[in-house]
């Protein structure tokens, strides 16, 4: 049931930007501040992607630490990971190849199959279930550009068409000049259900430049993924009360399961 | 219904039996200089004090007598007393207009109404009075005041830079703000800097915190009753001001001398006309401002009718480049008939009107489109006031409002990438009945006590659906225009008593209960205008409030010094929060979006005030907590409100100096804000996210700030009075924390850190006002 308004909070964020900046004539001031936060126990944290556009697929296991903590990352090694197509009896089961990180090969995943993936750790199970939605194909990629106080602003928009009479989830995956950017781009088509549609991915942490080579993932997703990117996304200074997105494991694991089809375009920017 | 009102009838028969062989004096009371009528004015009988009563909401008033001769005391704050001979054989109709009294002079003969508050079995009220709004500085220069009643106990600031405001632990939709009569369903311009309330067109502010009387319902923590000035019948006059942000033009006048006058108020702010010389294209082009009517007339069709109109528009108009544009406003109409159908029955009838609308323009390359949705309620009231006797009156009435929602609806072009999309208008009907008795059965007791039923009606046309837990569609059913598809029926007891435990001092309790039925949607904690309303429904249950307190006030020093001190207790069922990540935009489904569960709120609040001499001001304290509970949220466990802050603290002093200079200065300190943060963090797709335990566990820095204001009169005796008004917002430059959020390390990912933004840093202001 969740639906996005990116359109409208974007709107919002440049209109109250404008408001205190312009009328204002203030710059709201910014300052690193130290604030004592609580440690929470440890957390099972699981990220896992299947696609349907490779053979080998990647399961990342590791732990919450604390907030101060000057590390972000805390594999957990040892743990018993499966995957399982819905209706078939055969398991495959992936193999631990570093610290926390756990592949499986020769594993090719369809559009419109249902996979669960099962996680064993520390005598605890975990458990999502994901379906692959049908590929879309992204009919063009170019450069988008807004002038934004006088000073333009370069992004990278791509048409495609909705298919129509169907909820479709959408998140996309930006490299830019060979680097993967880690910001998250998650949509749904409640304003554009059967329209052609031209996505400009913007980001205000998206700085691109004339002659920046960018590489456009875009995945086709479930509905409880897309709840789960969106719940990140929804994350922002603004929420009167930011939480967890909400997993698609079972047991209270942190992290998603995605089953996804993947459609690749590519650009420079004019 | 029906027998409820005819039983009403019947007590008032016996009533007015019973009383039937004194005499009545009655009348109005009004400014001599501009014939505003003087709202709670005392009318007393000089040879014995405990005769006497005091002006209803429109000046009107009605003594008992036996037979006699008498000298009539009437007297209001600020305004010398006035005393009549009246020899006293049959019923009289007397009015009485009182001289405003020089503001030096005002200490003994405003001492009379300084004793409101003892006497009065009313509790849980505040009083503001223009003066006090137009002396406290604020930000900008612009007068306000609903930045003034957040200096009061019990009152919070939704916020820096926020209009919206917080009563004794609830919500900002739990206030209902009411501009004579007419309900204000955003009372903020440029999204919470200012109030849609010019301080020129007004003329009394009261604000209801517990045991609201039963002529008032329809929300659970605060009614703020603003009236607007009727004009000047006398003489014609104007005037106005220039500010930084805004400048404020009032006209009134007489329509016939002593029988009718008029005003009209507006206010423009002109930042946008700064944008116009800047060199960039995409500002000069940009449009930012908002505007006020408030217009008022009323006219005296003889002793016994008189009819009022008032009216209030006003907009917000914001517009980037050829992009983007964003409107949104109020308007409101009251038409009003004072009828006294005789000495003791006083009657109004209201025709009130009031509309907010919000219109969202884009228009880019692939996005042509207009977002666009309405609120408007057609509300009729009866109301009677009945003075059986100078201890004991009765209000009763009706009421029947029609509200109508259209949530935000999409309209795009062919080109378009986005869909039109239009969302089901939804009706109800709000009916209430109510009766409450003013009585005072000795010198030392008084109480009003009341109720008031409520019941609400959801009407079709439309489809309603029911959701289960994961806000999925149970159920759909389509009904008819008119048809019914669900209702509420809630009895609001009210209570308040008064003892009086001498002359000077008085111990107060009361019990109300409220209902809600309309409810407005927000998850951010800045409110915008686009935040969706939705009424009562198959899913959504009226929001009730049971509030107990109990009162201590005591005066001291001939009236001068006031004290009060109030503990509440309420108790709040059918709360509405969001499930994680909520969409309540354009959302046909909004319903599914909501969780349901309890709160409860408590707290003391402690006010010292002094009224009058050279340094008047008040010290306000208040001790409160509010929580909540709900089943899908922080484990069913209780958690902060986010309003839950245990200590305010305001000061508001204002010292005159001389004839021509004034000071003023303002101190507030408060707790902040119970926030959600981070406990943990781990990494998703490389990138840091924030792993959060519990809701509202964490607070925000304590808030505190000095605002200082000084007042330049010019030389008295001229025929244009002006002033200089001067004023410092934020005097130390204290940066308190607007938002608190975390992020990575720019040179290490890996790292994160706790950054604030802090909005406003000290800001001088000037204005110029004028009068003529």
């Amino acid at each position: 049931m969740k639906r996005e308004s990116s359109m409208f909070k974007k709107r919002f964020n440049v209109c109250s930007a404008f408001i205190f900046c312009v009328l204002l004539g203030l710059v709201a001031c910014e300052e690193v501040i130290d604030i004592e936060l609580k440690e929470a126990d440890q957390m099972l944290v699981i990220e896992a992607n299947v696609s349907n556009s490779e053979t080998t697929h990647y399961v990342l296991i590791s732990k919450t630490v604390p907030f101060s903590s000057s590390s972000t990352s805390n594999p957990q090694s040892g743990a018993r990971v499966s995957i399982q197509e819905e209706g078939e009896a055969a398991e495959r089961t992936f193999a631990e190849v570093s610290p926390g990180q756990y592949r499986i090969n020769n594993y090719q995943a369809y559009p419109g199959r249902t996979y669960k993936l099962t996680v064993e750790f520390e005598n605890e199970q975990y458990q999502a279930s994901s379906t692959m939605p049908a590929p879309i194909a992204i009919d063009s990629i170019g450069t988008v550009t807004e002038s934004f106080f006088d000073e333009d602003e370069k992004n990278v928009g791509i048409v495609y068409q909705d298919p129509p009479g169907e909820p479709n989830y959408y998140r996309y995956l930006i490299t830019v000049n060979g680097k993967p950017s880690n910001l998250v781009f998650a949509y749904n088509d409640k304003f554009n259900d059967g329209r052609r549609v031209q996505r400009n991915l913007y980001h205000e942490d998206l700085d691109l430049a004339t002659g920046d080579y960018v590489e456009v993932e875009q995945h086709c997703i479930d509905q409880a993924v897309y709840t789960y990117f969106n719940g990140i996304q929804s994350n922002n200074p603004g929420s009167a009360a930011p939480a967890n997105p909400i997993s698609n494991f079972s047991n209270g694991a942190l992290g998603y399961f995605s089953a996804h089809s993947i459609t690749r375009a590519s650009t420079t920017v004019e | 219904m029906k027998p409820f009102v005819l039983s009403v009838f019947i007590s008032f028969y016996f009533l007015s039996l019973s009383f039937a062989q004194q005499i009545t004096l009655n009348g109005t009371v009004r400014d001599a200089s501009n014939g505003e009528t003087l709202i709670g004015a005392s009318i007393k009988v000089k040879e014995n004090a405990s005769l006497g009563v005091s002006a209803n909401s429109y000046g009107f008033y009605s003594l008992s007598l036996s037979k006699g001769t008498y000298t009539i005391q009437v007297s209001s704050v600020g305004y010398a007393t006035q005393e009549k001979q009246v020899d006293l054989s049959q019923d009289l109709r007397m009015d009485f207009s009182l001289e405003p009294a020089n503001q030096l002079d005002a200490v003994e003969i405003s001492a009379v109404s300084n004793r409101e508050q003892i006497e009065s079995p009313q509790m849980g009220v505040n009083k503001i009075s223009v003066k006090e709004i137009n002396n406290v500085p604020v930000l900008f220069g612009e007068r306000d005041v609903l930045k003034t009643i957040q200096l009061l106990p019990g009152v919070m600031s939704a916020g820096e830079g926020n209009s919206g405001f917080f009563v004794r632990g609830g919500t900002t939709d739990q206030n209902l703000i009411l501009l004579d009569e007419a309900m204000v369903y955003n009372a903020s311009h440029l999204l919470g800097f200012f109030s849609t309330f010019n301080s020129d067109a007004i003329k009394d502010v009261n604000l209801y915190k517990g045991g609201m009387p039963a002529q008032y319902g329809g929300r659970l923590a605060s009614v703020l009753d603003v009236n607007m000035l009727d004009g000047n019948n006398q003489d014609f006059g104007m005037d106005g001001g220039i500010g930084l942000i805004a400048s404020r033009l009032k006209v009134e006048g007489p329509i016939k001398k002593d029988k009718g006058s008029f005003m009209l108020s507006g206010r423009r702010t002109y930042a946008d006309l700064f944008l116009k010389l800047s060199s960039d294209s995409s500002v000069n082009s940009s449009v930012l401002y908002f505007y006020d009517l408030n217009l008022k007339a009323n006219y005296q069709l003889n002793n016994n009718n008189t009819l009022y109109l008032s009216g209030y528009f006003g907009k917000d108009v914001l517009g980037y480049a050829n992009d983007f544009d964003f409107d949104w406003g109020n308007a409101t109409g009251t038409l009003r008939w004072n009828h006294v159908f005789s000495s003791r029955l006083f009657s109004n009838t209201s025709l009130i009107y009031s509309d907010f609308t919000y219109n969202v323009g884009v228009y880019t390359d692939n996005n042509d489109l207009q977002v666009n949705s309405r609120i408007q309620n057609l509300n009729l009231k009866q109301d009677f006031h009945y003075f059986s006797s100078n201890k004991s009156n009765v209000r009763f009435g009706l009421n029947l409002m029609r509200q109508e929602i259209s949530p935000a609806g999409i309209d795009a072009s062919e080109e378009s990438d986005i869909n039109s999309l239009r969302i089901e208008n939804r009706q109800g009907y709000e009916l209430a009945a109510y009766v409450s008795h003013e009585w005072k059965p000795t010198d030392r007791l008084s109480f009003i006590y009341g109720l008031r039923l409520n019941s609400f009606l959801l009407t079709g046309p439309g489809e309603f659906h029911t959701y289960d837990a994961d806000g999925d569609i149970l159920q759909t059913e389509i009904y008819g225009g008119g048809k019914l598809v669900k209702s509420y029926i809630n009895p609001e007891p009210r209570f308040s008593a008064n003892y009086m435990l001498n002359k000077n001092s008085s111990l107060k309790a009361s019990y109300n209960r409220n209902t809600q039925n309309l409810h407005q949607l927000t998850n951010t904690t800045s409110s915008l205008p686009t935040d969706a309303w939705v009424l009562s429904s198959n899913n959504i249950k009226p929001q009730i409030a049971d509030q107990g307190a109990v009162g201590y006030y005591r005066n001291f020093d001939n009236d001068q010094y006031e004290f009060s001190a109030e503990v509440y207790y309420k108790d709040m069922q059918n709360q509405i929060d969001y499930k994680n990540a909520a969409d309540l935009q354009a959302n046909e489904h909004v319903e599914a979006e909501l969780v349901y569960g309890v709160g409860k709120s408590y707290g003391l609040e402690l006010l010292m005030k002094k009224r009058s001499g050279r340094l008047n001001g008040w010290v306000s304290y208040t001790l409160s907590r509010s929580k909540r509970r709900f089943d899908e949220i922080n484990d069913g466990d209780w958690f902060a409100a986010r309003q839950d802050r245990i200590h305010n603290v305001a000061i508001v002093g204002m010292y005159k100096f001389s004839d021509r200079w004034s000071f003023s200065g303002t101190f507030v300190y408060y707790t902040g804000n119970a926030v959600t943060f981070p406990s943990g963090k781990y990494s998703i797709g490389g990138k840091s996210t924030w792993y959060y335990t519990e809701r509202n566990g964490y607070r925000m820095p304590d808030y505190h700030r000095l605002d200082l204001g000084a007042t330049l009169e010019s030389k008295p005796g001229k025929r244009l009075k002006s002033s200089w008004t001067f004023g410092i917002y934020n005097a130390y430059n204290r940066k308190n924390a607007y938002i608190i959020d975390f992020r990575e390390n720019e040179n290490d990912p890996n790292v994160t850190e706790a950054y604030k933004v802090a909005l406003f840093g000290i800001i001088p202001s000037v204005t110029w006002n004028f009068k003529f």
